[in-house]
């Protein structure tokens, strides 16, 4: 036996044993552990390195998983572009969500995520950005921390 | 036999008119459609593969997005600059408009939100149903591979392939196969982002994630981008963005570093704690694939 043929033994034989470790822990864990849901049909995800390298960090993802809000998504704020850092709190109603994000300056800002039925565009969701809170409809809002979030997901 | 037969694939070069002289007309006897015909090349002016009867109408092209909306002279405008984006590449159209992609997608909201207010009734973007995507599935073979790509025919195809390059590669970036992403383009996501962006419902540029971990397992959950360009009629995918083969243990990785929360396997970015086998973690080289917007995929 050469040295590849024993290197992919090793391999194969590792592989078989995370397999069943894998199989035993899926039936401890549920997938649905993996996702937070949240309104609209969106979900909180955590994109680790498994997904990209430098890690993303958690993210909110639409129905067919695309990125809606998550670092280095890009945003106009006062006709001025900022880029997302980090996702740092969900405020979350029964019809809306709110995200508080943390920009590449370290200031502060907001997206509301509501349903789209202006008839304008075709898109499922409307994201209106402020960077002043108070400007937001907060009615029946619960803050969540993302950090929480974070821990239960990852 | 015709002199450019060579961009007619699938067809005999001894034929007419695609042996359809109703849908087609030829009057210079070269190429039916094909030289006047903006869809059968990208923004780069390379040809794209496809079998040109599969489109059934070169009239059907103006019912899009740039037609609906191309008398407006600032919209239009706004896409001769996505063009230019196209043509020049990001950095000489951030110099030359000194704006981003983002800038686009919101502007593009903006239009139509201003349109409204005015009381202009925007046109919605109408939808192509053409040919032999009818079958639901992206014909790979006869999707147009960018030369920013790797060739169809080389790359990492199989959990066998990747962990093989792991153990006895030297880390340098490897190019995927084309049969896993024909796997990758051919799943519900996929297709259902596409869908969306022919139907007007997402913005032009984004990013998704594509599953894997069940169809592909050393692929796992990975990242996909897109642009599209209405003035081409066109939508750039790029596949596996700054996705690597870390680890061919990242099961270990996942149930025991971030399920269990052992310290030793959690990861710590490329090439974790688990390269126990001695192998080398290598980078994914994203696959970038133009398909026109008149491919439309059904079941979802």
């Amino acid at each position: 036996m050469n040295v590849k043929q024993s290197k992919l033994l090793i391999v194969l034989l590792s592989t078989i044993t995370s397999l069943t470790v894998l199989s035993a822990c899926t039936l401890m864990t549920e997938q649905s552990n993996k996702e937070f849901p949240l309104p609209l049909n969106l979900k909180a995800v955590y994109w680790g390195a498994d997904v990209q390298f430098p890690v993303r960090g958690l993210v909110i993802e639409d129905d067919l998983n695309v990125l809606m809000v998550g670092k280095e998504s890009k945003f106009l704020v006062n006709r001025d572009t900022v880029e997302v850092e980090k996702i740092t709190k969900l405020g979350i109603g029964d019809y809306r969500l709110l995200v508080e994000v943390l920009d590449t300056k370290s200031d502060t800002f907001y997206i509301e995520c509501i349903e789209n039925n202006t008839g304008v565009t075709r898109h499922d969701l409307s994201l209106i950005t402020s960077d002043n809170i108070d400007m937001l409809n907060q009615d029946s809002i619960r803050w969540i921390e993302a950090d929480e979030i974070t821990k239960r997901l990852k | 036999m015709k002199p450019i037969a060579a961009v007619t694939p699938g067809h005999s070069p001894y034929h007419a008119n695609y042996n359809n002289p109703v849908m087609f007309t030829d009057p210079l006897g070269l190429c039916p459609e094909c030289p006047r015909d903006k869809r059968y090349y990208d923004a780069r002016d390379n040809f794209m593969d496809y079998e040109p009867t599969s489109y059934v109408s070169s009239n059907l092209n103006r019912n899009s997005w740039v037609h609906s909306i191309g008398r407006n002279s600032r919209v239009y405008e706004r896409y001769q600059m996505w063009s230019d984006a196209r043509t020049l590449g990001l950095d000489e159209y951030a110099q030359k408009y000194g704006e981003t992609y983002t800038n686009m997608n919101a502007y593009w909201r903006y239009y139509q939100e201003e349109q409204i207010a005015n009381g202009v009734q925007v046109k919605r973007p109408q939808l192509i149903i053409l040919g032999h995507a009818s079958r639901g599935y992206f014909p790979l073979e006869r999707t147009y591979v960018g030369p920013d790509s790797p060739q169809p025919d080389v790359g990492i195809d199989s959990n066998y392939d990747a962990v093989y390059q792991y153990l006895f590669g030297d880390g340098s970036p490897q190019a995927i196969g084309p049969n896993t992403t024909r796997a990758l383009m051919n799943t519900e996501t996929f297709r259902g982002v596409h869908n969306d962006i022919l139907r007007g419902r997402r913005d032009l540029t984004g990013e998704f994630r594509v599953d894997m971990t069940d169809i592909v397992s050393h692929i796992g959950r990975t990242l996909v981008g897109w642009s599209a360009d209405p003035s081409n009629q066109t939508i750039t995918y790029s596949l596996y963005l700054r996705d690597g083969f870390w680890d061919p243990d990242f099961i270990d990785e996942r149930v025991l570093g971030e399920g269990l929360g052992i310290p030793m396997f959690q990861a710590d970015g490329m090439g974790p704690n688990l390269e126990r086998l001695g192998g080398t973690p290598y980078e994914y080289i994203p696959t970038v694939i133009t398909v026109p917007m008149t491919l439309r995929l059904f079941k979802h």
